[in-house]
């Protein structure tokens, strides 16, 4: 099915691309380029990100395709069918792109084709964090599960527990039902996942990542990760399945660097676009 | 389901799309719209990696997001260009420009 809908969809960028490539009118090319960019956020959908596929119809659609027509109608009468678009070096440039894509596809197949087993194949997670300095200062052993249950009212279940304390401490890993290899969590004490803890210390926060191919990502209606301390008090979070989160809190902490250089450049670029575009007085 | 082979053959071929736009247009703005093919073939090649590779550690997306920064930078510049181009040469086929060649 959604093997379908990725042949459909790349099918259609291809021929879009094309289109911006070859057609005569430049102004037509334009269109069909802001075509491609809507049928590649769709692929970003497709892979799970849904805030890129957002940010590529805002800053893509939104931004970029209008600067490019406002320049093609600035520059008036180039883009008329009746001036040649192309230059004469077509044939040697179609030689070059079909060598340089059989080369490709021969290296991406050879590298990856059959690999595709190992690789994990669930399509999202929950995820969910916790700022561990509001638990009470005597608890050191923190139990807790996660609850998943979908609209046709099946329930599943992930558990186990996670200390504050120094000493590293025996972990029962409960894998969630009924297949440990599509289904899984992750606590962590990085906003990325890349580390896997039991242990956290009291200033921390504690993140959460649970997956499961089981589950229909659309007809989820409850997703709760509950905590309990040894008084009888628990704190109950709400899972969430969107990834905008996760990037918002990687741009603010291993990603703050190049974020604000990115930010730099991007004042630089406007400035320089200015400086160049406007009158010699 | 689509494989991660499935994706990368989709963004090389997009990438080879883009170098043929590249090396063929005429018009200024015409090659600008083929760079920008080439920077999305680019971004599906990073989300599809973060994706299959490491989906617990979204890093190719944000490099994704770095990479949609700059092609908004490059635009915003190589547009400029392009109407400082117009004004001095009364129009903008790359092939006539060549003022800097000697």
């Amino acid at each position: 099915m959604s093997l379908v809908l990725f042949y459909i969809l790349a099918g259609a960028i291809l021929v879009a691309a094309l289109m911006v490539v070859m057609l005569r009118n430049v102004f037509h090319s334009a269109l069909f380029l802001v075509l491609t960019f809507f049928l590649v956020a769709g692929i970003y959908l497709m892979l799970g990100a849904e805030f890129l596929a957002a940010v590529q119809v805002l800053i893509y659609v939104g931004a970029i395709t209008i600067l490019i027509l406002f320049a093609l109608m600035l520059t008036h009468k180039i883009y008329s069918a009746a001036i040649r678009q192309v230059n004469e070096q077509v044939v040697p440039a179609a030689i070059i792109a079909v060598l340089f894509l059989v080369l490709a596809i021969f290296t991406v197949v050879k590298t990856f084709n059959g690999s595709d087993a190992k690789i994990a194949a669930h399509a999202g997670a929950w995820t969910a964090s916790l700022d561990l300095s509001i638990i009470p200062a005597q608890q050191s052993r923190l139990n807790w599960t996660v609850d998943i249950e979908d609209n046709s009212g099946q329930s599943y279940v992930a558990g186990g527990f996670f200390s504050l304390i120094d000493q590293p401490s025996a972990t029962r890993v409960l894998p969630m039902k009924p297949d440990p290899n599509t289904s899984g969590y992750i606590l962590s004490a990085s906003p990325d996942y890349s580390t896997i803890d039991r242990i956290f210390s009291r200033g921390q926060s504690a993140y959460i990542k649970v997956w499961s191919d089981k589950v229909d990502y659309g007809s989820v209606s409850n997703a709760v990760w509950t905590i309990f301390s040894d008084d009888g008090k628990k704190i109950a979070i709400k899972l969430s399945n969107s990834n905008t989160e996760t990037i918002g809190r990687l741009l603010m902490s291993r990603f703050a660097l190049p974020f604000e250089v990115v930010s730099v450049l991007l004042l630089a670029s406007l400035i320089g676009a200015i400086v160049i575009a406007r009158k010699d007085s | 389901m689509p494989g991660l082979v499935h994706y990368l053959v989709l963004s090389s071929a997009l990438f080879c799309v883009g170098i043929f736009g590249l090396l063929t247009r005429r018009n200024a703005v015409g090659v600008l719209m083929s760079i920008e093919l080439m920077f999305n073939a680019v971004n599906i090649n990073f989300v599809a990696f973060s994706r299959f590779l490491s989906p617990e550690a979204i890093s190719g997306q944000i490099f994704a997001i770095f990479i949609i920064t700059i092609a908004a930078a490059e635009a915003a510049v190589g547009l400029a260009i392009v109407m400082l181009l117009y004004r001095n040469f009364r129009g903008i086929e790359v092939d006539k420009i060549n003022f800097m060649k000697w």
